[in-house]
């Protein structure tokens, strides 16, 4: 391949660096999650945009949170662990039991969301794609079977609308 | 007219200069005082990820 075809191509995603992120994903979520195995899992975030008014600077800040995401398609659970980009720890996971939520569904404006209501006071909105390079931000990971399989078992088991 | 350009510019790169220091200002105090109210509550409890399954894992690389 040539200069320009590299140069149009895109970037390139390291899957050592990947797989290695995946295993340290499975490492964080079994050490704190009960039967951890029977979970799939993927890499998943929130985003909390908060509003500021500094008299004559004002604008928006954005909180990136860092999650694993475990699903369990026979008990309909979502489990929901904290995490930072490069994987050195993790926060106590919370449960997210179908039977137990108010309310989930996929938002569609304004970003391509999951949304799980607890109850009417509180809400999680998780974020997921494929693929995300930027690693400060980010756990690097290539997930893109696991996303499909999530969002397939979101919209056909865990939704309610 | 270079003249008047370059002042206009540099008229505009202390206003964002400044800004940013005010910004940084404001936030800190924020900090603080959050720190203050919240100063009693226990802090989040963070599971590490095992020392072992690092040092592997940076082998292998």
């Amino acid at each position: 391949m040539g200069f320009f075809g590299k140069l149009f191509k895109g970037p390139e995603i390291d899957m050592e660096k990947s797989n290695a992120n995946a295993k340290k994903m499975r490492q964080l979520f079994n050490q704190v999650v009960e039967n951890g195995d029977t979970y799939q899992l993927i890499f998943g975030y929130t985003e909390d945009v908060a509003w500021f008014n500094y008299g004559f600077v004002h604008g928006s800040k954005t909180q990136i949170g860092n999650l694993i995401v475990g699903w369990n398609e026979e008990t309909k659970t979502i489990v929901v662990v904290p995490t930072v980009p490069d994987l050195s720890g993790c926060g106590d996971p919370v449960y997210y039991r179908h039977s137990e939520i108010l309310k989930a569904y996929r938002n569609k404006y304004p970003t391509d969301a999951f949304i799980i209501y607890p109850d009417k006071k509180a809400y999680i909105g998780i974020n997921a794609y494929d693929w995300l390079e930027d690693e400060k931000l980010y756990v690097y990971v290539s997930q893109e079977k696991e996303l499909a399989a999530f969002t397939e078992f979101f919209m056909n088991q865990y939704a309610t609308k | 007219m270079l003249k008047e350009i370059g002042g206009i510019f540099v008229f505009l790169l202390v206003i964002v200069i400044f800004g940013n220091i005010w910004f940084h200002f404001i936030e800190s105090i924020l900090q603080k005082i959050k720190k203050i109210i919240h100063r009693h509550e226990k802090p989040p409890v963070w599971h590490p990820l095992p020392k072992e399954d690092t040092q592997q894992d940076e082998k292998d690389a």
